[in-house]
């Protein structure tokens, strides 16, 4: 299915917060941290409030339910679509695609995809609190709290930790290549003011040198949560040719959920970004070799090998080669999270899958300034959730004139 | 408390029965065939609603594994390091774990354990952890 650009919805605008430590910034409210991202997001599209009529959002904690009518009556519009996509880290690419297709579908002209960078606040007092450990379920009637938690089971470390100690054993290990990945986006993040690790540089040996902190992760090779915000806005066609800078189309979109717990998935080096990927190249009409550059979810530097290779740009169990075969870096011969990526920029909570989809639509749109790529015209972007449980693929493709 | 017991629930109540007994006892569909973990109210590779528990053998080999260098909650940080793990059974299905009697440099992905009913973490209930099986006496 190769669809026709005119009728693909299109990336028009963004805003991203800097990345900033927690001890720089106190938590904000995040209904109007929601608000402010929304205008700074129209602002930049050229667009006003008047024009949005769909929302989808997440990272509001000041209620865990009517997410879209909370903020669609806080921001005083009145919206023909309204989402709140539960999908973890692959959340915000899931806006994306959704906004895209709503307004595809007629439903929606302007979506505001809004994702305010704050953590949620502790679970309430009592049993659940005492409980809850940071696990996603921990509540009676949930299999991690009967099969996982109890053993120790917890957190992100392990899990992805134990997705690389498999695919140690089936493909071979190479810390030095994953190392090399960590610097090729840090190098990136020092052509970004605003990464938490700008002015920060690094080498492999330092990566290699980190803490372990669950065999064979070590501490330079997770990404640290930071404070930050963001939000982009999806137009339609008739809507992208009147907004201020190049429109950048969503031009294949694919979404993939293989299981909730790793423990639990029938391969676990089989995620489900296969499939997604696979759509959202079918429907561009375009194969990962004519990407400019891809922006892959990097919350573990296993999770990038792991979606290089799902995604197709090398075959399965070649992935540390391809590390060690590319320069990865803005300026390089495969530019891959060009902005610093999460490793590099930090990760403000779910925010951190939205740095993804704007990295993506400013390169395209030609303005990344000092990391532009050169002639870039297109962009793979991808999201993770969970333990690559739930994952989604966008295929950017800038508009012609 | 240290740690976090399991929340037991109706359709899970026989796993946690047969442990107490030292026994491992898994559900199959009765139409399929299918092994089911953990424990459901249907099979999910047919979508059959009969489903029979029986005692399996426990022996299993290392799927993958891990070791917490940090503990990954505060309720967990009594315990040194433990090494996480997954267990694959020979009827085929992967359980969470930890292992005991072992030190992380001689865990291999694919070596032989054998089950620990380990009624000791937890008052009155039983865990399935596990240790290599050429060091059971």
């Amino acid at each position: 299915m190769n669809r026709d650009p005119s009728s693909c919805a299109a990336i028009v605008g963004a805003a991203e917060y800097p990345a900033r430590r927690f001890s720089e910034v106190p938590t904000a409210n995040s209904l109007e941290q929601a608000a402010d991202l929304a205008l700074l997001a129209l602002h930049d599209a050229g667009l006003t409030l008047g024009d949005v009529d769909g929302i989808s959002v997440r990272g509001i904690y000041v209620t865990d339910q009517f997410l879209p009518a909370t903020v669609a009556e806080y921001l005083g519009v009145r919206i023909g679509y309204g989402e709140a996509p539960d999908l973890g880290g692959a959340a915000a690419a899931g806006m994306a695609w959704r906004a895209a297709a709503a307004i595809e579908q007629g439903l929606a002209t302007v979506v505001l995809c809004i994702y305010p960078g704050n953590y949620p606040p502790p679970a309430p007092a009592g049993e659940g609190q005492a409980r809850s450990f940071g696990a996603s379920s921990y509540l009676p009637g949930s299999p991690q709290a009967e099969f996982e938690i109890p053993y120790g089971h917890l957190g992100q470390n392990i899990p992805y930790a134990f997705i690389a100690q498999r695919y140690a054993h089936d493909h071979g290990y190479d810390p030095q290549a994953l190392a090399r990945l960590v610097v090729h986006q840090r190098r990136s993040a020092n052509a970004n003011p605003h990464a938490i690790f700008h002015g920060e540089t690094l080498t492999e040996a330092d990566v290699l040198a980190s803490r372990m902190i669950a065999d064979p992760l070590r501490m330079l090779e997770i990404v640290r949560p930071v404070r930050g915000g963001t939000a982009v806005v999806v137009a339609s066609p008739d809507v992208a040719r009147r907004t201020r800078h190049r429109p950048v189309l969503i031009s294949g979109y694919g979404e993939g959920i293989a299981h909730k717990s790793p423990q639990f998935a029938r391969d676990l080096l089989d995620p489900p970004l296969r499939e997604a990927a696979a759509t959202a190249f079918s429907m561009a009409g375009l194969a990962p070799r004519q990407m400019d550059g891809a922006q892959i979810y990097d919350c573990y530097t296993i999770a990038v090998l792991m979606a290089l290779e799902a995604a197709g740009f090398c075959a399965p169990g070649e992935g540390m080669e391809f590390l060690r075969s590319h320069d990865m870096s803005f300026a390089g011969d495969f530019p891959l999270n060009t902005n610093g990526g999460q490793l590099g920029f930090g990760q403000a909570g779910g925010a951190g899958g939205m740095t993804h989809v704007i990295e993506g639509y400013r390169q395209v749109a030609g303005r990344a300034g000092p990391r532009q790529i050169a002639h870039c015209e297109t962009m793979f972007v991808s999201g993770n959730g969970g333990i690559m449980s739930e994952q989604v693929a966008l295929v950017l493709k800038g508009a012609t004139a | 408390m240290n740690g976090a017991p399991p929340i037991i629930t109706e359709v899970s109540r026989p796993w946690w029965e047969a442990l107490a007994r030292c026994e491992v006892a898994v559900q199959q569909c009765a139409r399929c065939q299918h092994w089911i973990f953990y424990p459901r109210s249907f099979c999910p590779a047919c979508g059959g609603r009969e489903l029979a528990w029986h005692v399996v053998d426990g022996s299993a080999t290392l799927y993958t594994w891990s070791v917490a260098r940090v503990p990954v909650a505060p309720a967990f940080a009594h315990l040194d390091q433990p090494v996480l793990a997954v267990a694959e059974l020979g009827i085929g299905i992967r359980v969470p774990t930890s292992l005991c009697d072992v030190s992380p440099e001689d865990v291999r992905i694919g070596m032989a354990l054998s089950p620990v009913f380990d009624s000791d973490t937890y008052p009155g209930v039983s865990l399935l952890r596990y240790r290599p099986a050429q060091g059971v006496e």
